[in-house]
Order: C-alpha cells, then sequence, then structure tokens
C-alpha cells in the first residue's frame, strides 16, 4: 500500500492541531459558528483572487481567502451589534449563502471569459483535496500553528478569565480586546490556510467536533486546550491514511476522494462516541463524572 | 496588610465619588445627574425600583460604561487608572457555569489583577487564592468542577476571586438573591469582616426590609439619587415612597405649570 | 441565451420555489432556526448518496425520497443533541449537517465518480435543466414536473398554514402559551419542520443546498424589518422572494450568469438593502436618529444645567461655553450643537458669552426635571431639593 505524501502528511496533522486548539477556544466562546462563517466567506474570495491576477499560487489565493474571510467576519460583527433582534442565526445564514451566490456568479463570469484551465483546480477547495496539498500550503500551516501556540502561552494567565467572565477580566484591567482580536485573527489565518486540506464547505465541523470529543473527560482548562490539540492531531495523522486506503480499495478512478469529509467523519464519530460514553456514564452515577 | 493606608482613607478620601453623571442609552438617561459619594469603610446598600438604574450605576462604578457627562473616581483616581481597586461580584447568571475549570481555579482568577504580564503566578497569589476560598468556606470543594456547584456555591465562589483581589472596594449585584441559608451567614460574616479591615462595600440589593439591618449607608435610586448618606437618616417613609412611590405624572394640585407646555417637549 | 426556450418555465419553477421558501423562512426566522434550513439542505446529501447506492440511477424518485428522510433525521438529531449539550443548538448543528454532508459527499465520491454528479453542480443546483423533466400523463406533457411539485407543496403548506394559523401564530410568539392553553404544539412543530424539510428537498434540485438559504433567509429579513404584523410580515417576505427571482433570471439572462447564484445574490443584495435602509430600524436610518437623539439629549441636559447655576447665581461664570465644557465632560461641538437646539427654539439664548434661559426655557426646565419627559419622579424631585428650579 502507498504512503501519503509526507507534505500531506504533516499538513493535515498540523491543520488536526490548529483546529483542535482554536476550535477548543472557539467554542468556549459560544462562537463555534464563526468558523463556518469564515470558512465559506473565503470562498467568494480565493474565487476573484483568481479572476483578477490569473494565478493559482497559494499566497495569492490565500490573501483573497484571508481578506474575505476577515471582511465576512466583520460584517458578521457588525450586523450582531447593528440588529440585535436578528438573534440567532439569521444574519450567520444570510452571509454564508450569500457568500456562495457571490461565489457562484463570479464562477460563471470566469467561464465565459476564461478558458476552464485554470478553474478546475479551484474546485479542490471546496472539499479539500489531499493530491493538491504541496510543502507551501505545509510550511504555512506549521507556521500558523506555531503563532496560535505561542499566542495561547503567552496570554497563558489571562484566557481563561476572558473566556469565562469577560466582565470581570475588563475590570481588572486584562487586555481583553486584545486578546479578542487575536483569536479572531488567529481563527480566520487558520481557516484559510486549511482550506486546500479540509475545502470550505465542512471545515467549520472542525472546530466543533475535536473540542466536543474531548470536553467530557476533562474539567479544566489547560488540559481541555491540550487535549483537543493532542486529538486533533492524531484525526489529523490518520486522515491521509484513511484516504489512500479508501482510494486503494475502491479503485477510485479521476479526481480522488475529497480529503475535507474523510477528516470531518473521522472527528464527528469521535465526537459522537465520546459524547454517548459520557451520557451513559452520567446516568449510572451522576456525581461521579462531569456531565458535557 | 494595608492598615495604615484604609485608615488614612477614611479620614481623607471618598471610595468612590461621582460628579454629574448622566448615563444615557440613546436619548433616554438611565441615570441622569448623579452626585454620590460613598464614604470609605462604609457598608453601603443601593437600592430602587425595577429600571432605576441600580445596574447602570454599578457598572458605571466599575468603568463597565461610559458616562455621557461627568466624571467617576475610584479612591480619588478616574475609574480607568484604578483598575484593580474595585472587585466586582456579579449576577450568577452572567457567566456560563460549563466552563472547564475548578472553584480554585476561579478564586485564583482573582489574583490576576495587577500583576504585570511577565510574572507567573506565584506563592503569594495562591496563598491569597486558598485564603479566599477559606474565608467563604469552599475549601472542601476546591477541586469541584464549575458545573457540579450549587447556586449558592457559584455565589460562593464568586465572592473568593472577589476576596483575592484584595481590593480596597467590594461591588456586589444582589448577592443575596436565591441563596442557601448557609451562604447568607457566610456572606453576612464576611461584610462584617470586610469593614473591620477598614474596605468598603457597596451592595445593590433587593430586601427593603433587611436594608436597616446589614448597611450602615445607603442609597435610594431611581434614575436620579433621591437620598443617599446613613441608614439611620436616609432610609425615611418620605424617601422610600419618593423611591418607589407611583408614578403621578403632571399632577393639577403639585405643578403649577399649564397643560400648553407639554407641546415644547416636541422637537 | 441556450436555454431561452425553457426560460419562462425555469422562471416558473424558480418563482415558486421562491413562493416556498419565502413561506417556510419567515417561520424559521421567527423561531431562530434559519441555520436548522441550511443544516437539513446540507443534510440531504446523505440521503442522496445512499438512495443510489440502493438503486444507482440518477434522477430517480427514490433520491428525492432518500433526500427527505436524512433531512428529517438530520433535523431531529440536531434537536436532540442540542439537549444533550444544554442549549448549545450552534454546536449541535455544526457538527450534524457537515457530518450527513460528509457521508453523502464520500458515498457519492466513491460510488459515483464518473457521473454527472459533480461537485459545484450540486452546491449550486441546477436550475437551468430543472425544466426539462416533464410530466407527461396519456402522452400529453403538461408541463415540468418542478413545478409541479413545487406548485402542489405551496398549496398543502399554503392552506395547512391557513388552516391552523391561529395555533401557528401562538407557536411563533409563545409556545409555552400555547401548551397551556391544550394546544398540539408538538403537531405544529413537527409540520413545520417536514414542511421545511419537504420544501428544502424540492428547491435542492433547482437551488442546490447553500443557496437554497439564501431565499429562505432574505425574504424573511426583509419582511421582518418592515412589518409589523404576521399576515403583512408573509405577504412582504413573498414579494421579496418574488422580487429576487424575476431580478435574478433577468441579471443571469443579460449577463450570462449561473441562475441559481444569481438568484441568490439578488435575495441577499435585497435583504442588504432593507437591513441599510429600512425605516426606523435600517442602519442609515438609525444613524440619523441617533444624532438627532443625542443632540435632543444633550439639549436637555444643558438646560437643566444652566438654569441651576442661574438659580445658585453663579450663572457668569459657569454658564460660558468654555465652563459647560468642562463641567460636564462634553467636546464644544457637543455643547453647541445643542446649544443650538435650544436657541433654534427660543428655549435659551447667548447673552455675552453665557448661555442663559429665556421664560420659555425656564418653563421645560421644570418639566424636564419633574420628569414628565424622562420618567415618573416629579414627586421625588421636590422632596431632596426644593429650592432649586423653583
Amino acid at each position: 500500500m502507498n504512503t501519503p505524501d509526507a507534505a500531506v502528511a504533516f499538513a493535515c496533522l498540523t491543520a488536526g492541531g490548529l483546529y483542535g486548539l482554536l476550535g477548543s477556544m472557539a467554542f468556549l466562546r459560544r462562537q463555534s459558528l464563526r468558523g463556518d462563517v469564515l470558512a465559506h466567506g473565503a470562498w467568494p474570495g480565493v474565487l476573484l483572487a483568481f479572476a483578477l491576477t490569473g494565478q493559482r499560487s497559494p499566497a495569492i489565493l490565500g490573501l483573497g481567502a484571508l481578506v474575505s474571510a476577515l471582511g465576512m467576519n466583520y460584517l458578521i460583527s457588525f450586523l450582531e451589534r447593528q440588529f440585535p433582534r436578528l438573534k440567532g442565526d439569521a444574519a450567520p445564514a444570510l452571509l454564508l449563502s450569500g457568500s456562495f451566490a457571490v461565489a457562484s456568479v463570479i464562477w460563471s463570469l470566469m467561464q465565459r471569459h476564461t478558458e476552464g484551465l485554470g478553474q478546475a483546480g479551484l474546485k479542490s477547495f471546496l472539499l479539500g483535496q489531499a493530491a493538491s496539498v504541496q510543502w507551501q500550503d505545509t510550511w504555512s500551516l506549521i507556521l500558523v500553528f506555531a503563532l496560535a501556540t505561542l499566542s495561547v502561552l503567552f496570554f497563558w494567565r489571562d484566557l481563561p478569565g476572558v473566556l469565562f467572565d469577560r466582565d470581570q477580566a475588563i475590570i481588572q484591567g486584562r487586555p481583553v480586546k486584545m486578546i479578542e482580536w487575536l483569536l479572531e485573527l488567529l481563527l480566520a489565518i487558520a481557516v484559510v490556510t486549511g482550506l486546500t486540506i479540509v475545502g470550505v464547505v465542512v471545515l467549520s465541523a472542525l472546530f466543533v467536533a475535536i473540542p466536543l470529543a474531548v470536553r467530557p473527560f476533562t474539567h479544566r482548562f489547560g488540559p481541555f486546550l491540550l487535549a483537543s490539540t493532542l486529538l486533533g492531531t492524531m484525526i489529523g495523522m490518520a486522515t491521509p491514511w484513511i484516504v489512500i486506503s479508501l482510494e486503494s480499495g475502491f479503485g477510485n478512478s479521476g479526481r480522488g476522494i475529497p480529503t475535507g469529509p474523510i477528516f470531518v467523519l473521522a472527528a464527528s464519530l469521535l465526537a459522537f462516541t465520546s459524547l454517548l460514553v459520557a451520557h451513559f456514564f452520567a446516568r449510572k452515577s451522576p456525581k461521579e463524572l462531569p456531565t458535557p | 496588610m494595608n492598615e495604615p493606608r484604609q485608615k488614612e482613607a477614611k479620614k481623607t478620601k471618598s471610595v468612590v465619588r461621582l460628579e454629574d453623571v448622566t448615563v444615557a442609552y440613546g436619548d433616554r438617561p438611565a441615570l441622569w445627574d448623579i452626585d454620590l459619594d460613598i464614604p470609605a469603610g462604609s457598608l453601603t446598600a443601593v437600592v430602587g425600583p425595577n429600571g432605576a438604574g441600580k445596574t447602570t450605576l454599578m457598572k458605571t462604578m466599575l468603568g463597565l460604561l461610559k458616562p455621557a457627562t461627568g466624571r467617576v473616581e475610584i479612591l480619588g483616581l478616574p475609574v480607568r487608572d484604578a483598575r484593580g481597586k474595585v472587585a466586582f461580584v456579579p449576577q450568577r447568571g452572567a457567566v456560563d457555569w460549563d466552563f472547564p475549570a475548578t472553584v480554585a481555579d476561579i478564586a485564583l482568577m482573582g489574583t490576576h489583577a495587577g500583576l504585570p504580564w511577565w510574572k507567573p503566578l506565584g506563592v503569594n497569589e495562591k496563598g491569597r487564592a486558598k485564603l479566599a476560598l477559606d474565608q467563604v468556606g469552599l475549601t472542601s470543594l476546591s477541586h469541584r468542577p464549575l458545573n457540579q456547584l450549587s447556586g449558592g456555591q457559584q455565589q460562593r465562589a464568586f465572592l473568593a476571586r472577589a476576596l483575592a483581589q484584595n481590593a480596597p472596594l467590594l461591588v456586589l449585584d444582589e448577592p443575596f438573591q436565591g441563596i442557601d441559608a448557609l451562604t447568607e451567614k457566610t456572606m453576612l460574616a464576611l461584610f462584617q469582616d470586610l469593614k473591620a479591615e477598614g474596605r468598603s462595600l457597596i451592595v445593590v440589593h433587593h430586601d427593603l426590609h433587611t436594608v436597616r439591618d446589614l448597611f450602615d449607608h445607603c442609597v435610594l435610586l431611581n434614575v436620579r439619587v433621591v437620598a443617599s448618606g446613613p441608614t439611620k437618616t436616609t432610609l425615611t417613609d418620605q424617601n422610600l415612597r419618593s423611591t418607589y412611590g407611583p408614578r403621578l405624572g403632571l399632577d393639577v394640585a403639585r405643578t403649577s405649570e399649564s397643560p400648553q407646555s407639554v407641546q415644547l417637549r416636541d422637537s | 441565451m441556450t436555454i431561452f426556450a425553457g426560460l419562462l418555465e425555469v422562471t416558473l419553477i424558480g418563482s415558486l420555489a421562491a413562493l416556498a421558501c419565502s413561506l417556510v423562512g419567515p417561520v424559521l426566522l421567527l423561531r431562530k432556526r434559519v441555520l436548522l434550513g441550511d443544516a437539513v439542505s446540507h443534510s440531504l446529501l446523505a440521503g442522496i448518496g445512499v438512495a443510489y447506492l440502493i438503486h444507482p440511477v440518477l434522477d430517480s424518485p427514490w433520491l428525492r425520497v432518500g433526500a427527505a428522510v436524512s433531512g428529517c433525521l438530520a433535523a431531529w438529531s440536531a434537536s436532540q443533541l442540542t439537549q444533550v449539550l444544554r442549549g448549545r443548538a450552534d454546536a449541535a448543528l455544526g457538527l450534524v449537517f457537515p457530518f450527513f454532508f460528509s457521508i453523502g459527499a464520500l458515498i457519492l465520491a466513491l460510488a459515483a465518480p464518473d457521473s454527472h454528479l459533480d461537485v459545484d453542480q450540486v452546491l449550486s443546483g441546477n436550475l437551468e435543466a430543472s425544466w426539462l423533466e416533464r410530466t407527461r400523463l396519456m402522452d400529453i406533457d403538461f408541463g415540468p414536473t418542478a413545478s409541479w411539485n413545487l406548485g402542489l407543496a405551496v398549496i398543502v403548506i399554503a392552506t395547512l398554514g391557513w388552516l391552523g394559523r391561529r395555533d401557528l401564530q401562538l407557536h411563533l410568539f409563545d409556545p409555552q402559551q400555547g401548551q397551556v392553553l391544550g394546544r398540539p404544539m408538538w403537531l405544529v412543530e413537527i409540520l413545520v419542520v417536514l414542511s421545511a424539510t419537504t420544501v428544502i428537498v424540492l428547491a435542492f434540485d433547482a437551488m442546490g443546498p447553500i443557496l437554497v438559504v439564501t431565499l429562505l433567509a432574505g425574504p424573511g429579513i426583509c419582511a421582518w424589518l418592515i412589518t409589523k404584523r404576521l399576515p403583512t410580515f408573509f405577504l412582504a417576505s413573498v414579494i421579496a422572494g418574488q422580487i429576487s427571482v424575476v431580478t435574478g433570471v433577468g441579471m443571469a439572462g443579460t449577463l450570462d450568469l449561473n441562475l441559481a447564484g444569481s438568484i441568490g445574490l439578488m435575495a441577499v443584495t435585497l435583504a442588504a438593502a432593507v437591513l441599510a435602509f429600512a425605516p426606523y430600524y435600517g442602519i442609515f436610518p438609525k444613524l440619523i436618529s441617533a444624532k438627532q437623539a443625542r443632540t435632543r439629549f444633550v439639549a436637555r441636559l444643558l438646560l437643566v444645567h444652566v438654569r441651576q447655576h442661574e438659580i445658585k447665581g453663579d450663572h457668569s461664570i459657569e454658564n460660558s461655553l468654555e465652563s459647560l465644557c468642562t463641567h460636564l465632560g462634553l467636546s464644544s461641538k457637543d455643547v453647541l450643537s445643542g446649544a443650538n437646539w435650544l436657541t433654534t427654539r427660543y428655549f435659551a439664548e447667548w447673552n455675552a458669552q453665557n448661555l442663559a434661559t429665556t421664560q420659555a426655557g425656564i418653563n421645560l426646565a421644570k418639566l424636564v426635571v419633574e420628569g414628565a419627559e424622562i420618567g415618573h419622579f416629579n414627586q421625588l424631585f421636590q422632596t431632596q431639593r426644593p429650592a432649586s428650579l423653583m
């Protein structure tokens, strides 16, 4: 059986760890949905970057994705502030689908005016394609992961306070705004760099599934973040192997299996299992184990 | 600890001073023209009906809200510069208790104030947190995760956090709301201890019957300050009626304005 | 345009899809469940995949059945998971729908790699070809199947909604009250989810899973900000949906664009326009009225403050522009606009350097202080400071 390409293996592993780390914090901030908005919101940016420059380099596409994602992030915060009546999910729903509508229109414009040669590769951004991962992507991911880890370590003392009780942190004079801004920026960058692997459509699931899988088994902040990161890394390590075994097992011709769904399925199954196990144990002895 | 400085504050400074403070949401004032001078070392209750602006007043004292006009001073310093000198005990509903942390972690969070970023949490901080937990009677529950606490225990955890901060002023938002007898007893004893140490407490309190017994100062609030000062002289029937009394509107017997002046209100 | 022949029919289908979505969307919006629609539409892929495995024929009706089943399953799992997670609906949805979608995507990638189920087609639907499938009865062509399906769905849903309108209203505003009154809220809930799933399954062909959400969320948001009552809410939503379709088709036709994308884009643009410009609640109107409100506020503040100093007697020192700014902590721009409000209405005037009240101003100040404008504390003020302002 083949072994995964080294670039792909390290990319998946790093992405897993990264999403575990950032996802656990997004989960505590009740902002799991942001990942979804960022991911879907990045898609028109990718298309535009290609349409305007004709280049498919990761740097250009990544930049387009980042600008678009950050713009979407700002829009959603803006809408939430301006229209508190529109509580819940109407604003994200509009922005998510709106991004794709814009992307759809750009796509058809591109099809009319350019040859479709460069475009086909862009589709790998939708669901992720291990085959299109290069060392550039891997190094970007490693860099972002390092940045995220450093940031978390740097603000280690203040993080739980800011995430648990924002007002209290302000009263104590902690740098709340800076930390929150940093977390959101990191999230956006992490989403954008992982697009080649996981794709826009299902990426957000990783932010939810990985922390949920570990939450029932830990009741302290440090271990929660650490376990989430580690589990993410492990799922990331397993993913390329699963893809390869499926491809050789099913004799898949043509494009190969999209990586995103595999990654998400692995993480989700683990999350469901965890929750079931915890639920089962909690019913037997309510005082002993913490419930999810 | 800070005994000599506390005594000096009692003589020369008020712990909280508000001058001409107006806080508005849009064009509706929540607090109008507030002048308050709360003496250091006092146990002050803030009372008033719903919508009187009690929460707004607290948030303004804590520096969470910026007033449209006026000045807020804590121990003689503008609010922004006094960060860390005020400890806050919010209502329990303010927070998601599913957070992965233990009681000890929460108490320790109180020690962060005023600590420069490079300094790790040392023996001093851990000692203060432990002491705070002792004072509220939560030592045996130190390692209990937050999502397994009862309401009273949550309240005491918040208290421990505030105590660990070792601040000269503590502000509490309806701390006696919905707690068990043990927690109530603990809190009352704690208040007396804190007062003996020379600290000041400002408490938003909902139960008028107990104000006289527990607090030596009080503030009667209804968008404006109706009255403030020592409880004995301030908590009069007249003042209470003014604060809580029914709306009289443009009562004919009271005002001398003619109805036509009403139309002047429109812009 | 190659689809000119079927353009009218495509517009009909799109219009019916929009109609269906704009009836269901507002319900989801009021129950804060719009993303449930998004989740359901993504999860349809799992049903399609499984159905395809069982019956590997494209365009088979079993695909729709499979889609409907998995849609309902996903909705049910999401609600169960929300309870397990103690109310974290965002996490529940974020876990469930990508899971189902991934199952579908994986099955299709493995089992139908060479099929025409192209990824981006799946994602954006295929409105252009939807008119091709016809309903034939005894050799007579009755028109595109999609329009019959959608039309039927619209009629059924609208009828159900109309018949149960009182219970629906209860369910939307206060389901607990409904339960207390003994009305079958559980039934309304099930019917709502079923209707939403049906509409999404049917519109899925036309618009694809993500763009269908534009028609669920967009018209609803448009109507939300500009209507006050439930019947007009639905009406406005329907109108907004139709406008989106017509303009979308027009735009796609002239610029040669993807139909579903254009319609979706118009729906979102319409919603954005309403969010920006709706009277009272829109962003721009709010900015304007906020500015006016602040000026009025500062004016009242000034008036009372100025009057107080006049009574105290130190107005010659305290009522100049400078001291007003410093004492109140306001910028001179603020103070001047407030003073301007007063002077143009003859409540105050500038006397040398100082702001002074006129008789009308004095009257107004008393009113303000007595709480006629602010609240119910006219009495209390007289108790505390009997001398001032009298």
